[in-house]
């Protein structure tokens, strides 16, 4: 196996045979590996982990009045709703992320007789451990926002929707940029634990590799991290692209 | 008061989880529960597939040789599965599902595959959990040495220096062998690779290394240092901590255990095993372990 050979293989990760394919499902669902994999597990994470950690982030109660779901008082009593999400985020907090893809990889077929393409279980707890962490994040970003631009807001007549929407938000998000970029870097980076239950990303594609090449397991090692590195480091410098262009525009404004 | 409600709701979810797998445990026929409590062979019946969980990450056994799934495992899981059918009546779909050393187990448990080739060694521990049919491959220590310096047996290591790879089980094994039989205790010297280990044998640093016959020869042979007769090297023959390959199926479910272990059975009577082993363990293959006096003759007589 070439140098090329290698590094082709931990991108696109190895080709399906046909007996491991499985018709009931459509072949993309089957075929991604390596690299690629791993990246789309992440950015499918974001996707489905974004809203729900918006979800979580306005639910839970905040001393400075940041829950916007629910009224006291009312049916959907805001304590209620923040003690709930409260516990859904603490809860999978506290559980190590290989906990997580253990049970998702074999409780819902043990207790539901749930049979699922290995990558739909992947991207769906990679979305709740994502969304969990990301709630965190955005409460933060929101909590950072001045009180008195809030007011200022309120006081022109916008609703508590719009408040949000319109200037809450926008102005946290470029508080939690940094740390929304650190967050993707740790679930990429934490893709590699899905290894154990033989979804075939990088680190589980290194580990085949190793098997066929012991030889040269000094070169993939180095390939491996090389690899890892650069996605990092393309992360961090769009990110600060990203805030360099915001800059501008809100200077040019 | 916010752990207080993180405890509620998630002692409730693992109360509930623990009851349904509870009553799963007891094996088919038990109780309620999600997945499907009947013989996995009506299972495999009805579906008309067969899922079979297999290893891809240790060579000879399972590995990826280019794009194809090839090794021992895998062309046992092949021989059975085609002969299946004629025990199923009915054409059969065979579906290889990748598990690893964590989950060749787990999913044999939750019928998530219906068998599982995974180079498992039968011990009591795993019993527990599944079961195993008759077994398809053996494994055991031995020691790999030089060749060149002459036939080596056990006992010609008392009191040598024998190579073992760092936190390996061997350390512990060897030790307890040569105590049994009141040898002379060899000095151990710790590796981090398997193929360090091996080229300090060529080089005549240490007079043996020793492992798993299978890693030890494979990974010798993969690096260009043929083992075995017309090579430099040899490993010893009676293996010190010998171990069976069984296939793994679901506890209890004998009617799709014995309708497996029929299917060795076949592979032995029709002399297919011998091919199959010859192809992965014969004197020429990538890892030459001699059949020696291993015997599988299935019981199907009377």
């Amino acid at each position: 196996m070439s140098f090329m050979e290698m590094l082709h293989t931990l991108l696109w990760g190895y080709p399906l045979p046909s007996e491991m394919v499985d018709p009931r499902y459509p072949l993309f669902l089957q075929q991604l590996g390596g690299l690629w994999l791993a990246l789309t597990i992440t950015g499918f994470s974001f996707l489905f982990g974004g809203p729900l950690a918006l979800v979580l982030a306005l639910c839970r109660y905040d001393r400075h009045g940041a829950s916007l779901v629910g009224q006291p008082g009312t049916k959907l009593d805001r304590r209620a709703i923040s003690f709930l999400a409260t516990a859904v985020v603490e809860g999978f907090q506290s559980i190590p992320i290989m906990i997580l893809v253990l049970m998702a990889f074999y409780l819902p077929f043990r207790l539901l007789g749930l049979r699922l393409p290995a990558i739909v279980m992947a991207v769906a707890v990679f979305s709740i451990y994502n969304g969990v962490y990301l709630s965190g994040i955005i409460r933060l970003g929101l909590s950072a926002v001045e009180t008195g631009w809030l007011d200022a807001a309120r006081t022109l007549g916008l609703s508590t929707w719009q408040v949000l929407w319109r200037i809450r938000l926008p102005i946290a998000m470029r508080a939690m940029l940094p740390a929304v970029l650190g967050q993707a870097i740790t679930v990429f980076k934490d893709t590699s634990v899905l290894a154990v239950v033989a979804v075939g990303e990088l680190t589980y594609t290194a580990r085949q590799v190793q098997v066929s090449q012991p030889a040269n397991y000094g070169l993939l090692l180095l390939l491996v991290l090389l690899i890892y590195w650069s996605v990092a480091a393309a992360g961090s410098v769009l990110v600060s692209r990203l805030d360099a262009a915001w800059r501008k525009r809100l200077a040019g404004q | 008061m916010r752990w207080l409600a993180v405890a509620l709701i998630f002692g409730a979810t693992g109360i509930f989880v623990g009851i349904k797998i509870d009553s799963f445990r007891k094996g088919p026929g038990a109780g309620a529960g999600g997945a499907d409590q009947r013989s996995t062979l009506d299972i495999v019946k009805e579906e008309g597939r067969v899922i079979i969980g297999i290893g891809q990450e240790a060579a000879p056994f399972g590995y990826r040789d280019k794009d194809e799934l090839v090794g021992f495992d895998a062309d046992i899981a092949r021989a059975v599965a085609s002969r299946l059918e004629s025990y199923v009546g009915r054409k059969i779909e065979v579906v290889f599902r990748p598990v690893t050393d964590e989950t060749r187990i787990s999913w044999v448990q939750s019928g998530e595959v219906h068998l599982s080739l995974c180079h498992t060694n039968i011990t009591r521990k795993r019993l527990a959990n599944i079961d195993f049919t008759v077994p398809y491959g053996w494994d055991g220590k031995g020691v790999l040495y030089d060749l060149r310096k002459g036939r080596r047996n056990l006992d010609d290591f008392a009191g040598k220096v024998i190579g073992i790879k760092r936190s390996s089980s061997s350390e512990g094994e060897i030790k307890a062998c040569f105590a049994a039989r009141g040898w002379a205790m060899p000095e151990l010297r710790q590796f981090d690779s398997h193929i360090a280990g091996i080229q300090a044998v060529v080089d005549g640093q240490i007079d043996g290394f020793t492992d798993d016959d299978s890693i030890i020869i494979c990974t010798a042979m993969k690096a260009g240092h043929k083992v075995g007769p017309g090579g430099i090297l040899a490993v010893t023959g009676t293996p010190y901590s010998p171990a069976y390959f069984g296939i793994g199926v679901r506890k209890n479910d004998s009617a799709w255990r014995d309708v497996l272990n029929y299917c060795l059975h076949d592979l032995w009577s029709s002399g297919e095993y011998k091919k199959i082993h010859a192809k992965w363990f014969g004197p020429d293959s990538i890892c030459p372990m001699p059949l020696e006096d291993h015997q599988m003759e299935p019981f199907v007589k009377g």
